[in-house]
């Protein structure tokens, strides 16, 4: 059985992200656990089960929190110790506290004065216009809803327009039309060639936006890159496809003598669950089988070429 | 061959099939939790620091005062007396001050803070059971720590003295006298600090409160009955008289109550027929002997009755 | 730098905060009147008035117990409700962040204890302007070495009231009346101390009790930096929660 070694990705202009064997441990609890992975321009998801030591391993990249052992560079500076990488680094944290008497405008406004840009007035209403939250800018944050706090946090974050941002869990609290106008926002700012390292539960959101994934289950990196390239790679885990023909068993009998099948079960709704190596051949296969025996074929689908089933398998392991 | 029957065991989600116990059972767990917040138990090493940091500071004079009366009792001076059951509470006052207005604030503000009082709403409790709960442990550690201190100078004087079953036979009075103290002592530190908590959902800010309020009240008392003229007649090295005459005149046994801190202990001095030696208590002491009851009641039903009702108007 | 210096102002000046730093200023001044009317022929009045009203209650309990309540909550709240983050993540050297969360208290708290200490004084001991600049000053330096040790204290722990409490009633109140050495580690000695040196005269009764003045000053200095340092260190070393 292979693994997903801890191996380069490079998929675009450069590193941007650079963790070099990162560990982190509090007492004798070892929240991280010799991680090393690069990140290049896109969108990348950090997933992994709650403790699995995202929120520290992003702490980290952000400058936040020391690394006990190990190194992070961010465009090849140093984090730690180094206040001028936040002029291209924007970090959202998880907590969602906010400065309540403050209005929303205001928050994104500090946020770049603070960052030392000069027109933050325009600087604020754009990020402000990127989220969509124009018209309650005014506002106190005290009175805004979950999703909303989220959504003007997220503008603080960005609003120095950084080439690397880092979120931790953006799409806690917003609704679906919400996230969906998100993911259009990071598609868009991945386009401009920016890095954005997403950390989410939200696996069917991360499946449609990221480009990589980074799969951390108990302080360990368990998997890296393209999530599908990860399926194939993974030779124990067997690929599910349900088939609804009118002749099942009939069906049932012509896969079995198939050698790329592993294992064909009849459900109780007569549907078909085969299991195979390798999704391909049994993908062009099946037609031509049906043809061949007179069966009439209803439905061919792969049952578990999600993430979620990847996610499972790994985590479970 | 023998019949065996096979068992298979659920092994998901038990039910509870036990005992469903109502109120009481809830009332005494909260009790207990509140007991256990306040020493700082269940939690880290640094949270239980100054629980038992305080502990042994209020224990301390008392070892001292009962070695010191064991050790020392016979030799001195006759008229000279070391200090023995009837000051230890002022010995210890400000300890015990300083302990409940940081501790008793943990009890409510922390759950207010954090946002968890619904949690205990849904259960069998009423918001007057809530606040009795955390009441009665805060006053329970605060009697513990009290009367730990005056038993081992119990002992100390007991032991130390020549003859300690005549001792204990001529002071034993002095037992129920300092339970009543103690008790006495004890409402006041529970009570106040922990209105001031229900008013504010930061620990420090209610803390800083409660000791601005003592020591400000105890400075401008303090003040206010400071002697302006002072006559000391001496005959023969010997002090025999000593007039003094206060700031504020007459009104200056009224105005020494102004220090709430010493509400207690002015009852105290009752209990134990004690003279008191310091002006403020001086003072005091020439009121009718009503008036500083009455007082210090005030100051116990008040701040409870504004407690009580602050978290019934509460909405968690 | 300013925006937060701004965002602190706005922390720490709650309404019911100001309410009761201000009723402890008219305390003080209307204490002080009282006391200068009904005694103030007797002839050790100004000895007492200058041991129980400012060594007592403006040093001893106001000044340390209004700079505490805004110092500990300067980063104080910023580590309770997890909002540092935002402060934090800026490209700003560490310093310009910790020096606007010192300064704010200090700018609170400073001319308010300083100019009732002041005025207090000139009520109450119907001193000349020397004497009321001497008390307004030593307050006022003891309000920046206060404020620059419980800005780290709220920095540095969650428990950081508590340490200041206790320092201050039982080091600096309780263990200093026994031991003489300990005022030249504690705030409270150093500001009687430039009181004093300030205005030998008039406030001569402070003497017996006192450290010499160059100790003083160069103690709250030193508090004042070294803590301030401390501050910046921690910012620097900590991981921001």
């Amino acid at each position: 059985m292979s693994m997903i070694a801890n191996e380069n990705i490079v998929n675009g202009s450069g590193v941007t992200i650079d963790v070099a064997d990162v560990s982190k441990w509090y007492g004798s609890v070892v929240a991280v656990n010799e991680v090393a992975f690069k990140v290049t321009p896109g969108i990348t998801a950090l997933l992994g089960p709650n403790g699995a030591g995202k929120t520290t391993m992003l702490h980290m990249i952000a400058g936040l929190a020391r690394c006990s052992e190990g190194d992070v560079q961010v465009l090849d500076e140093p984090v730690r110790g180094n206040p001028g990488i936040y002029t291209r680094l924007g970090f959202m944290s998880e907590h969602e506290a906010v400065y309540g008497f403050q209005t929303g405008r205001r928050f994104v406004e500090m946020s770049a004065q603070l960052h030392g840009l000069d027109a933050i007035e325009a600087a604020a209403k754009k990020a402000i216009d990127i989220v969509g939250l124009a018209d309650v800018q005014d506002r106190p944050l005290k009175g805004y809803s979950r999703g909303m706090r989220q959504r003007m946090r997220l503008a603080a974050s960005i609003v120095h327009e950084p080439q690397v941002m880092i979120l931790d869990e953006p799409l806690n609290g917003t609704d679906p039309r919400q996230r969906i106008e998100f993911q259009d926002v990071m598609r868009r700012l991945a386009r401009e060639g920016k890095t954005i390292l997403i950390s989410s539960h939200i696996l069917e959101e991360v499946e449609t936006l990221a480009d990589r994934i980074l799969l951390m289950v108990s302080g360990k990196l368990a998997a890296a890159g393209d999530f599908r390239a990860i399926r194939e790679k993974l030779d124990g885990l067997a690929y599910r496809v349900r088939i609804v023909v009118d002749a099942p068993r009939a069906m049932a009998a012509a896969l079995v003598a198939m050698e790329e099948v592993e294992s064909v079960g009849v459900e109780e709704d007569q549907s078909l669950i085969v299991l195979c190596r390798n999704v391909g051949p049994i993908q062009i296969a099946i037609p031509e089988l049906a043809k061949s025996n007179g069966i009439r074929l209803l439905r061919v689908e792969p049952i578990d070429d999600s993430l979620e089933a990847l996610f499972g398998y790994l985590v479970d392991r | 061959m023998t019949e065996s029957d096979g068992q298979l065991f659920d092994l998901g989600y038990q039910h509870y099939e036990g005992p469903r116990e109502g109120r009481m059972r809830a009332r005494k767990a909260l009790f207990v939790n509140g007991v256990r917040t306040s020493l700082g138990l269940g939690r880290s090493t640094t949270a239980k620091l100054l629980p038992f940091a305080f502990f042994a500071a209020i224990m301390a004079p008392a070892i001292l005062l009962a070695l010191g009366a064991s050790t020392i009792g016979d030799t001195l001076t006759p008229g000279a007396e070391l200090p023995g059951h009837a000051d230890y509470y002022q010995i210890v006052s400000l300890l015990i001050l300083i302990f409940s207005a940081i501790i008793a604030p943990e009890l409510l503000c922390s759950d207010r803070r954090n946002r968890v009082l619904s949690l205990y709403m849904v259960r069998p409790l009423t918001s007057t059971d809530y606040v009795a709960g955390r009441w009665v442990a805060f006053f329970a550690i605060t009697i513990l720590l009290v009367y730990a201190g005056q038993i081992v100078l119990l002992l100390g004087l007991v032991l130390g003295a020549d003859e300690p079953l005549t001792y204990l036979k001529d002071n034993w009075l002095d037992i129920p006298r300092f339970l009543a103290a103690g008790a006495i002592v004890a409402l006041l530190t529970t009570t106040i600090p922990l209105a001031v908590a229900g008013f504010t959902s930061r620990r420090a800010i209610a803390s800083v409160f409660v000791i601005g309020l003592f020591v400000v009240t105890i400075s401008v008392a303090n003040i206010l009955v400071e002697c302006k003229e002072h006559d000391v007649t001496i005959v023969n090295g010997q002090v025999v008289e000593e007039r003094c005459e206060p700031l504020t005149g007459s009104a200056a046994k009224w105005l020494g109550l102004i220090d709430i801190g010493s509400a207690p202990i002015h009852l105290s001095d009752m209990i134990f027929d004690k003279e008191a030696d310091e002006q403020l208590g001086i003072e005091v002491a020439k009121l009718n002997n009503v008036y500083p009851v009455l007082w210090y009641l005030l100051w116990i039903l008040g701040p409870g009755l504004v407690l009580l009702a602050r978290y019934r108007r509460m909405s968690p | 730098m300013s925006a937060v210096l701004g965002l602190s102002f706005r922390q720490l000046g709650g309404r019911w905060r100001l309410l009761i730093i201000f009723f402890l200023v008219v305390l003080q001044i209307s204490l002080a009147i009282t006391v200068s009317v009904l005694a103030g022929k007797e002839e050790d009045f100004e000895e007492g008035f200058i041991n129980i009203m400012l060594d007592g209650l403006l040093v001893g309990a106001v000044l340390p117990l209004v700079t505490m309540a805004l110092a500990t909550a300067s980063f104080g709240n910023e580590m309770d409700d997890r909002t540092l983050s935002y402060i934090v993540l800026k490209p700003l050297p560490r310093w310009r962040i910790a020096l606007p969360k010192l300064l704010a208290s200090i700018i609170i708290a400073g001319p308010i204890l300083a100019v009732s200490g002041a005025v207090s004084t000139v009520l109450g001991l119907g001193s000349d302007v020397q004497t009321a600049m001497a008390v307004g000053v030593g307050l006022f330096i003891g309000v920046a070495a206060y404020a620059s040790i419980f800005t780290w204290l709220g920095l540095r722990t969650t428990r950081a009231l508590a340490f200041a409490l206790v320092y201050v009633l039982l080091w600096e109140g309780l263990i200093s009346s026994f031991i003489h050495g300990v005022d030249y580690f504690s705030v409270r000695g150093y500001t009687l101390a430039i009181m004093h040196g300030l205005d030998t005269t008039a406030l001569a009764e402070l003497e017996i009790r006192t450290i010499e003045f160059p100790a003083a000053v160069g103690g709250a200095a030193i508090a004042t930096v070294a803590f301030f340092w401390l501050t910046v260190r921690r910012l620097q070393r900590m991981d921001v929660p």
